[in-house]
Order: structure tokens, then C-alpha cells, then sequence
């Protein structure tokens, strides 16, 4: 633990990351209490405040129908995490597993799996998405559905090459000659070994997943409206640009924060985990 | 009376690409219940393809390798695998770094299920300290512990499960001086009050002189030489043993280099 | 008396973690003079490595590293120099071979353009023509029958004995007045192994190189130096002679140390303790090797 501290103040850019993230996460998570106007989140319209400038009460301004653009944001993050957090629970075990299967095994089984993941790695992950969105209702659910099918290959990837590094070390052989089964020298003695790698790109993963969510809602496919999204309130204000500027800018600034954040955290757990001698 | 191990005429050639190599060529080989037999050659002699192939990491292409007089399958049963363990050369990659040394010796207690589970605990602090370690290590991870302390773990898990036979592939050349003495004095201190058999490989023919009951001696796949380690090394037949025996740069012997620049 | 090559007083070396000071080197003295070898003998972490890399400059690059105690080479001081100028003797005035010879050297490079780049260091306008030659010469030297097509191989081409061979001509190539080896010989083959320290003798016995020599391997020390140090732990415990020290040794881990040693005549398994309270007794000197005295 010691050592964790002492890598995240050595390095000023990690603390950066560690407090954009824990900002992002709690205000997701106390939405309620901070936010000014919770009930913007839904369907609300107050014509009587729309389209204001940033002041107070409304410290990001209001959009075209009255709605705090702050409080939006606060939901809209809510929104983005669940959302990777749900994508990431479905599609890094299932990535982890054909990477370790795909490693380990060889043989016919690798080029199997390995060619399947290439198949959905050579498709453009934007392109997939849309194919996908196209095909299903615009829902959230199926939001979620399109960015899970293009995310876990990347994480097949990962670990395959990792495994195959792997199984060529000592204890891997050890637990071998000792007569240990496959499934426990894949998911006991190798998967270890993986976690720090998954664990970094999980973080980065996180900041990467609002993006692309951002993305299909831009598109105006994933999040409907009234659920607040950052992509689609960035959508939205566009065509106001540059009068209502604040329409626009601030979401985008929320997603920049959110992304730049994960992103240092990522790097300083990649440090962290990494170099654990 | 049956050998505990037999090689009869194991040859091993790997294809690389379009090249053939013949690692090990027609090599016969017996070891007696008890004994300690050492394999010396050089790099490339065939020492770790011939242990390699008892341990059943590969099959052998012509010939085989028999147990007790009952030859070996390409594909090793558990059984098998109880019977003969493996202490590996490099102690710096044989232990898994992401567990701790009591998970990776309670491997071959689980795998084999040796004694109580629940005594299995103290089992593990038992095997430490058998091969001279404290049994508070158990909780340590491999990163904390030098080069000869990972090796001694790993002696404490290849022998966990009371293999019949085991394996030292150069469980020294990676280890200091002083260090490699004391592992070869633990190897050897097993050997005689266990009753285990010990194949152990090697380059230095002056180590196996040590402690070696046989001695044989490997020499591009083939086996040139083997006879009591005493034997051997008074009076080598074959040439390449006495290359080795010469070559040996220690301190009971004659200054290699001499005064006279040649 | 001459100034000697090299002199180390009480070098000390500490490295700064999250943890605390980890002290490697407790303050330890040595010198060479011209044409001696001298061996530095110890075991892995009694920190015999890292001083040849204070020597060379390179250890004070890592920016935890705490050094203080002397470093004179060739009567200079050397922490008093700049880095360039300390840089500038690296390569030309003392030169060093390491333990792997095949990864000490550049993979992607062939052996010509290595060994330019190192004579360029110590004539920094030489053609390549001039480069070639001197280089094929220097080839000779150690031995290589055939310069040429080891000049246009690669490393990862030739055998670790080669390979051992060609990093000897490269560091010897600008006749550095000071050769630090690290355990060569340890990655090659028992014959070999004799082959090129025979060599190496002979060559530094003809440009009178002063060499210092670390190993742990006390049969190649044995052969090969004058004067031996023996360090445990950070600290010289025993400095003599090499015939005296062999002959006679005193202190209780170089005892233990030369008890380990394999022995072709059999004899069984030494009793050796891994660590003792004695090791840890002050310094023997043998006669005749005391540390030279401040020259001012």
C-alpha cells in the first residue's frame, strides 16, 4: 500500500486522474444530493428559463427546453458508468476467456477462436455498432448490446498474447509436470498473471466506453431522449453553436474530464500493477 | 530385479521448419531404485531432451521410456506424474509470481490428495522446513524471496507428493558458489534419508563427482560413457569425458592457463 | 611508487526506495595498478557488480543511487570531472566486457558496425577503410581465423564464444588502461571457457592493461589474477595475493567460500553454512597488499 501512495505522488498526473475520476464517480453516485434540479433529468420543460446562459442558479445554463444543463450532466455521467460498467461485466469475461482458451490450447481451438476475433476486430467498432443499432430498436439495452459485441475482442487480444508468453514460463511447467488440470493452469497459475494487464485496460476502457456511447447517441442511436447523455446533449446544442454555446461546450467538456481522467488512472495503475517486484 | 527407470534406445528428433535435428540418438540408459545418477554433458549434448522426455514433456521419436518395467505413455496419467518430479533450472521463473509459496506447495498436496485437507496447512509449513526454510514463508510471495530460497521451494514442491524418482535439470547453475553447495547438500540429504532416486543434470562434471553414486556422460545425443562416478572420473574411457574432466576449471587441479603465454 | 590505475576508498552506496535506504556498499577501498589483475570476488548482492559500474560512471545515472567515498582513475578524481568529460573515458580510457557476450551486443547491428563505433570513439574522424582494418587486426588477435566474415555477421549469428572473443577485441581495440570484466566466461561452455581466458591473459599482458576482474567463480579467479579481493555483503572481508589467499585463506567466508567450490577429486559434500555471524568479521589483509596512501 505504501508503495501505491508513493508511485500516485511521485507522479502529479496520477493525482490529476484519481481526482477527475473519483470526481466523475461520485457525482454519479450522489446525482441526487447534488445536483440543483434533479428532476431535470426527466421530462421536464420550464420555458420560462430556457435557453440562459450560465449563471445561478443554473451554473452550465439551461437547453432549449429549461432543463439545468449541470444537473444533466451529473446524470448523464450515472448514465455513461452503468453503462461501461455493465459492457465491461459482460464483455471481459468472455474476452479473458476465449484469449485464455485461444492461448493456452492451441491447435485447432486457436485458430478457431483467434479467427473469430478477427472477424469482429477488422470490423471499425463505430461502424459494428451502428450496424447493430440499425437492426434493433434505438434502446439503451441494445445500446449496450452493440458496444458489448465490439468490446471483448479487445480484451481476447490482450490476453492471448499474454498466455501465449506465459505458458512458456517455469511455473506454468511446474504446475504441469505436478499433474495440475488444464482448467486450473489456465484460470489459476496463468489468469493471475493477466489480471494487472486487464485490470489497466478496464480503466481505460471505462473513459473509452463513455466515448463511444457519446458516439451512438450523437448518431442519435443508444440513449433516448429524455435520459440525459452526454453525446446526445453535445448533438443537441450543436446546431445553436456559437450562440448557445453553453449547450454544447459543457457536456463536451464533460466527456473530456471523464475520458482524460480514466485515462491517467489507467496509466498509474499500469504502474502500480505493473512493476510489482 | 526391475529398474525403477529404463530407457531403451530413446532417440528425439525435433523438425525445425525444414532441418532435422537429432537432439538424442539411440540412448539406453537404466536407473536403480535409491541411486543418484548424473547426466553430464554440454550445451546441446541432449542432457535436458533425455530428462525432458522422462518427464513426459514430449514423447520420444524411436524407443521408449519404461517405469518400473512398464513403458510410459505419450499422454501421462496422474499416477505417472506422482511418481516422477521436476526441479527446474531457473529459479527466478519456476514459481508463479502472482501466488504466494504456500498456494504453489499445496498444488501437488491438492492435485494428489495427499493427507487431510485440513492438515494440508501444516503440511506445507512441514515441507519448508524441511528443506530449510522457516514456515512462516508460506505467506510470502516468490519476489521476496533470493535466487537459492526459491530454489529450495521449489525442491519442497517437488518433492511434496513423494515422487519416486526426481528430476534436477542444472538446479544449480543459476545459484552463487556457496549457495549451489547447500542445495546440492539438500538434493543429496533427501536423496539418502528418503530412499528417492535423483537424476541429476549437469554440465559441471566436478559437481556430480560430489555426491553421484553413477555417472553418465552425454555427448551430441549419445551416450559415450557411464559407470560409478569414482570410476568415471579416475579413469574416463571416452574422449569427450576426458575433454570435460580437463576442462574443469577448479582448485584441485593443475592451472589451466599456465605461466608461459602460449 | 607509481600512481595507480585505479583507486576506490571507502566506496559507499545506498539506494533510496519507498522503504527507506537500502545500503549496498558499507564503505570499501581497492586499487590496481598498471599492468595487475585483480579479482574482486563475491557472491550475488555482495555488490562486487555495482561497483564496476560506479567505476564506469554508469551506476550514478540512476537518479536513487546515493555514492559517496573516492574514485580516482589515473590519479584523477573522478567524481570531480564532468559527466561529459567522464563519459569521454568510457570506451577509451577503460573499458568494459560483460557476463552474456551474445546480448551485450546489438542484435540489429553487424559486428563492423559496432566495432567502427567503438573505434570511433577513440578517433573520432577514422575512415571506414582505416576502421576495417584495425578492426580485422584486432579480430586476429583473439584468435578469429577468418576477420572478415565475422566483421559482416551478426551477433545472434556467431557462437557465444565468438561472441566473447569480439566484445574482448572491442574493448581492448582503443588499449584502455583499465579492462573491467564481469564474470566473463560464466555463459560459455567449460572448454571454451579456458580457451578465452587463456586469451584474455595473453592480451593484457601484452598491452599491460590493468584489469579488474569480478567473479564469483573462484577456479577461473584462481587462474587467472594477481591480487584478490573478497567481498560479502557490501564489505572486503580478505585482500591478498592470489597464491597467498588460495594458499592460506584466513577469513571465515572465504573460507567457506573456497570449501564450496566443486572438487573433480570427489570428496564429497562441503558443511558450509549459507549465513554465519562469522562472515561478518573484519577485514584480513594479507602481507605485502596494503591500501597505497593519500599520494598528497
Amino acid at each position: 500500500m505504501r508503495r501505491t501512495f508513493h508511485i500516485l505522488l511521485r507522479n502529479p498526473l496520477s493525482l490529476l486522474g484519481l481526482g477527475l475520476v473519483a470526481a466523475v464517480v461520485l457525482s454519479a453516485v450522489f446525482a441526487d444530493f447534488i445536483a440543483p434540479f434533479p428532476e431535470h433529468r426527466g421530462a421536464v420543460v420550464d420555458f420560462a428559463n430556457f435557453n440562459r446562459p450560465p449563471g445561478w442558479p443554473y451554473i452550465f445554463g439551461t437547453d432549449l427546453v429549461g432543463r439545468d444543463i449541470f444537473s444533466r450532466i451529473l446524470y448523464a455521467f450515472r448514465i455513461s458508468l452503468v453503462l461501461g460498467a455493465v459492457v465491461l461485466a459482460i464483455a471481459v469475461p468472455i474476452g479473458v476467456t476465449v484469449g485464455l482458451v485461444a492461448g493456452y490450447l492451441g491447435g485447432w481451438t486457436e485458430y478457431a477462436l483467434m479467427r473469430v476475433t478477427d472477424v469482429f476486430l477488422s470490423i471499425p467498432p463505430l461502424v459494428l455498432a451502428m450496424s447493430i443499432m440499425g437492426v434493433l430498436e434505438p434502446t439503451l439495452t441494445n445500446g449496450m448490446l452493440a458496444v458489448t459485441a465490439m468490446w471483448w475482442p479487445w480484451y481476447t487480444r490482450l490476453v492471448y498474447n499474454i498466455t501465449r508468453a506465459e505458458k512458456e514460463e517455469g511455473y506454468v511447467l511446474a504446475a504441469e509436470i505436478i499433474g495440475a488440470s488444464r482448467l486450473h493452469v489456465i484460470f489459476r497459475e496463468i489468469l493471475p498473471n493477466c489480471v494487472p494487464s486487464i485490470l489497466t485496460k478496464m480503466t481505460l476502457d471505462l473513459g473509452f466506453v463513455i466515448l463511444i456511447a457519446s458516439s451512438l447517441s450523437f448518431l442519435g442511436l443508444g440513449v433516448q431522449p429524455p435520459t440525459p447523455d452526454l453525446g446526445s446533449m453535445v448533438a443537441e446544442g450543436a446546431t445553436y453553436l456559437p450562440d448557445s454555446w453553453w449547450m454544447t461546450v459543457f457536456p463536451g467538456l464533460a466527456i473530456l474530464v471523464a475520458v482524460f481522467g480514466f485515462n491517467l488512472l489507467g496509466d498509474a495503475l499500469r504502474e502500480i500493477l505493473g512493476s510489482d517486484q | 530385479m526391475t529398474h525403477l527407470l529404463s530407457l531403451r534406445s530413446v532417440s528425439k528428433v525435433f523438425t525445425l521448419g525444414s532441418r532435422e535435428v537429432r537432439a538424442v540418438e539411440n540412448v539406453s540408459l537404466d536407473v536403480e531404485e535409491g541411486e543418484c545418477l548424473a547426466i553430464v554433458g554440454e550445451s546441446g549434448s541432449g542432457k535436458s531432451t533425455v530428462a525432458n522426455m522422462v518427464l513426459g514433456i514430449y514423447p520420444p521419436s524411436e524407443g521408449e521410456v519404461l517405469l518400473r518395467g512398464e513403458a510410459l505413455p505419450a499422454r501421462r496419467q496422474l499416477v505417472h506424474r506422482r511418481a516422477i518430479q521436476l526441479v527446474q533450472q531457473n529459479p527466478m521463473s519456476s514459481l508463479n509470481p502472482r501466488r504466494s509459496i504456500g498456494a504453489s506447495l499445496r498444488l501437488a498436496l491438492d492435485v494428489h490428495g495427499v493427507g487431510e485437507r485440513g492438515q494440508r496447512r501444516r503440511r506445507v509449513g512441514e515441507l519448508l522446513e524441511e528443506v530449510g526454510l522457516p514456515a512462516g514463508f508460506a505467506a510470502r510471495s516468490p519476489a521476496a524471496l533470493s535466487g537459492g530460497q526459491r530454489q529450495r521451494v521449489a525442491i519442497a514442491a517437488a518433492i511434496a507428493a513423494r515422487p519416486a524418482l526426481l528430476i534436477a535439470d542444472e538446479p544449480t547453475s543459476a545459484l552463487d558458489t556457496i549457495v549451489q553447495a547447500r542445495i546440492v547438500s539438500l538434493l543429496d540429504a533427501l536423496v539418502r534419508e528418503d530412499g528417492m532416486t535423483l537424476l541429476f543434470v549437469t554440465h559441471d562434471i566436478a559437481l556430480a563427482s560430489g555426491f553421484a553414486d553413477r555417472i553418465a556422460v552425454l555427448h551430441e545425443g549419445r551416450l559415450v560413457e557411464e559407470g560409478p562416478a569414482a570410476d568415471v572420473l579416475a579413469a574416463p574411457r571416452d574422449a569427450c569425458t576426458r575433454t570435460l574432466v580437463a576442462g574443469h576449471i577448479g582448485l584441485d587441479t593443475l592451472p589451466l592457463i599456465g605461466e608461459a603465454a602460449p | 611508487m607509481s600512481v595507480p590505475t585505479l583507486r576506490i576508498r571507502d566506496l559507499a552506496l545506498g539506494f533510496r526506495g519507498w522503504a527507506g535506504t537500502t545500503e549496498v556498499l558499507h564503505g570499501i577501498s581497492l586499487h590496481v595498478r598498471q599492468g595487475e589483475r585483480v579479482a574482486l570476488v563475491g557472491e550475488s548482492g555482495s555488490g562486487k557488480s555495482v561497483t564496476a559500474r560506479i567505476v564506469l560512471g554508469l551506476l550514478q545515472e540512476n537518479r536513487s543511487a546515493r555514492v559517496s567515498g573516492l574514485v580516482e582513475f589515473e590519479g584523477r578524481d573522478l567524481s570531480a570531472l564532468a559527466a561529459r568529460e567522464r563519459a569521454g573515458l568510457r570506451g577509451t580510457r577503460m573499458s568494459m566486457i560483460f557476463q552474456d557476450p551474445t546480448s551485450s551486443l546489438n542484435p540489429v547491428y553487424t559486428i563492423e558496425t559496432q566495432f567502427r563505433e567503438v573505434l570511433r570513439r577513440g578517433e573520432p574522424g577514422i575512415g571506414r577503410e582505416e576502421a576495417r582494418r584495425r578492426a580485422e587486426k584486432a579480430l586476429a588477435d583473439v584468435a578469429i581465423s577468418e576477420p572478415g566474415r565475422v566483421l559482416s555477421s551478426y551477433s545472434f549469428q556467431l557462437s557465444g564464444g565468438m561472441n566473447q572473443r569480439v566484445m574482448i577485441a572491442m574493448a581492448l581495440a582503443n588499449e584502455p588502461s583499465l579492462l573491467l570484466a564481469d564474470e566473463p566466461g560464466t555463459a560459455l561452455d567449460v572448454t571454451v571457457q579456458a580457451q578465452t581466458l587463456r586469451l584474455m591473459r595473453r592480451l593484457v599482458e601484452q598491452h599491460n592493461t590493468s584489469v579488474l576482474f569480478i567473479s564469483h567463480n573462484l577456479g577461473v579467479v584462481r587462474e587467472f589474477a594477481d591480487r584478490v579481493y573478497v567481498i560479502y555483503k557490501g564489505r572486503i572481508v580478505e585482500h591478498g595475493m592470489a597464491d597467498d589467499l588460495f594458499a592460506d585463506p584466513r577469513h571465515p567466508y572465504t573460507r567457506a567460500l573456497l570449501r564450496a567450490v566443486p572438487r573433480i577429486t570427489g570428496g564429497g559434500i562441503p558443511e558450509i553454512e549459507d549465513v554465519s555471524e562469522d562472515y561478518f568479521a573484519p577485514l584480513v589483509v594479507h602481507e605485502g597488499c596494503e591500501e597505497p596512501e593519500e599520494a598528497k
